[in-house]
């Protein structure tokens, strides 16, 4: 079934079991991408479960306003950014008036480990980054969206997308260059 | 694409955690970060190794994703969501009627007024002198009058009912779900609900959300029982606290117990 005989379908609007079976469908092509962008995003199985369920209903609930302007997955995708781009800056408010500033400050990061090795460091820098321009470098660098993409999922211009792949990359090599020089030098 | 689905970004989140705060408004703030320093101290490391390794320290197995957990949750949810959806269209088509009903009365005392009014306009001009005799106690007799209303007394008595069944539900284990006895009580109880519902005479707004919050619980204890999804077990006691049902019909209850000390005698049996 190709994507348009399955947005067709979606849109049908009736609660069938051709929609059930049409959102199933949806669902597994679109899952895995969808949860490792929120879990590189947030950095918690948790909360990368939640938004993730929470993204596919609202895309399925809105799935009747979807134009055919852009690929379906960048639709599905720039929902998921804004789904988790919110919770997490929620989630910040809430833990700040409810937890030591140290421990909120741990909310959207991979979880740190003791051993500094090399992939603790990269995880570390990448987590260091500000939400918008770590969503920038996952959505660029390890997912391969477009700068044209991430544009118009996060509503930024192409620039400010670039400028801050730019700074995230930097930021990267920062980490990196101890590394560098022991192992790649 | 929908601009609703858009992430509205402000300024901080593209700014490192210990600087946003110290940078409202302003706009420079993006390239204000010492970017060209970092540059000159980072010795170089090509970006491709950077992605590379960047992509080794996120990667995520295919046997990470839980893929049939989330679908199970993400059908339960949607269901409780036409659920709640089909009990808030059914109340709204109720409130409508009501709504209908209730025009149609204001329409009939608006034309008794008129000939009212008329009357006493004819025969004040052809009447001796009359004393207008006020009565002292017109509040006290509306207040009794009202306590007298068998729709009222009904309802008050079918609220001291209720209390003893939320209080059970709200003492249960919610991830057990109610008993069978408890959720047969709470459809006998879900029948009087809607039936005061019905009722024209209980149309002010205070009452008819207290009766629609206690019409949703029962609802939802009464689907608790034929279940296995601990969310829908769970549903009846969220519920209750969101809507603080409990306290708010114990006030009820205290309330028409303090106008008729009498009426609770009969109610709770």
């Amino acid at each position: 079934m190709t994507d348009a005989v399955l947005i067709e379908r979606l849109q049908a609007g009736e609660a069938t079991a051709e929609r059930e079976f049409a959102e199933r469908e949806f669902y597994d092509r679109h899952v895995d991408r969808v949860y490792r962008l929120i879990l590189r995003m947030s950095g918690r199985t948790d909360l990368a479960q939640e938004w993730t369920q929470d993204t596919f209903i609202r895309a399925f609930d809105r799935i009747s306003q979807f134009r055919a302007e852009c690929a379906i997955s960048s639709w599905l995708h720039s929902i998921a950014v804004s789904i988790t781009l919110n919770g997490l800056r929620t989630l910040k408010r809430r833990e700040a008036r409810t937890a030591p500033l140290d421990d909120a400050n741990d909310i959207g990061k991979w979880q740190r480990h003791a051993d500094p090795d090399l992939k603790t460091s990269i995880k570390e820098a990448i987590a260091e980054l500000p939400p918008g321009t770590r969503t920038v470098f996952v959505m660029h660098d390890v997912e391969g969206y477009t700068h044209e993409e991430i544009s118009a999922a996060m509503g930024v211009a192409v620039g400010t997308s670039k400028s801050q792949l730019f700074r995230a990359r930097l930021k990267l090599r920062a980490a990196l260059a101890p590394f560098a020089r022991e192992e790649w030098a | 694409m929908s601009n609703e689905e858009v992430f509205k970004f402000d300024e901080n989140d593209f700014l490192p955690d210990d600087t946003r705060e110290a940078s409202p408004g302003t706009t420079s703030s993006l390239t204000a970060a010492p970017v060209s320093s970092l540059e000159s101290r980072v010795p170089h490391v090509d970006d491709s190794r950077a992605i590379a390794a960047a992509k080794v320290a996120m990667h995520i197995g295919d046997s990470e994703i839980p893929r049939e957990m989330m679908w199970a949750r993400l059908r339960q949810q949607r269901e409780r969501s036409v659920v709640a959806d089909n009990t808030r269209l059914r109340v709204a088509g109720r409130r409508r009627s009501t709504m209908r009903g209730f025009g149609a009365a204001i329409a009939a005392i608006a034309a008794t007024l008129a000939i009212g009014i008329g009357i006493g306009r004819y025969t004040q001009s052809h009447a001796t002198d009359t004393v207008a005799v006020s009565a002292p106690g017109d509040s006290a007799a509306v207040a009794a009058l009202r306590a007298s209303d068998p729709a009222v007394i009904a309802m008050e008595e079918h609220f001291a009912r209720t209390v003893s069944l939320l209080s059970t539900v709200r003492d249960e284990n919610p991830d057990v779900g109610p008993t069978a006895s408890v959720s047969g009580w709470a459809r006998e109880l879900l029948g009087t609900t809607r039936m005061l519902l019905d009722e024209p005479k209980l149309h002010d707004a205070h009452t008819r959300r207290l009766l629609q919050d206690l019409e949703l619980v029962l609802i939802q204890i009464v689907q608790a029982r034929g279940t296995t999804a601990p969310e829908a077990k769970r549903a009846p006691s969220e519920t209750m606290r969101e809507t603080n049902l409990l306290p708010r019909v114990r006030a009820a209850v205290t309330a028409a117990a303090e106008a008729d000390p009498s009426f609770l005698t009969g109610a709770i049996e």
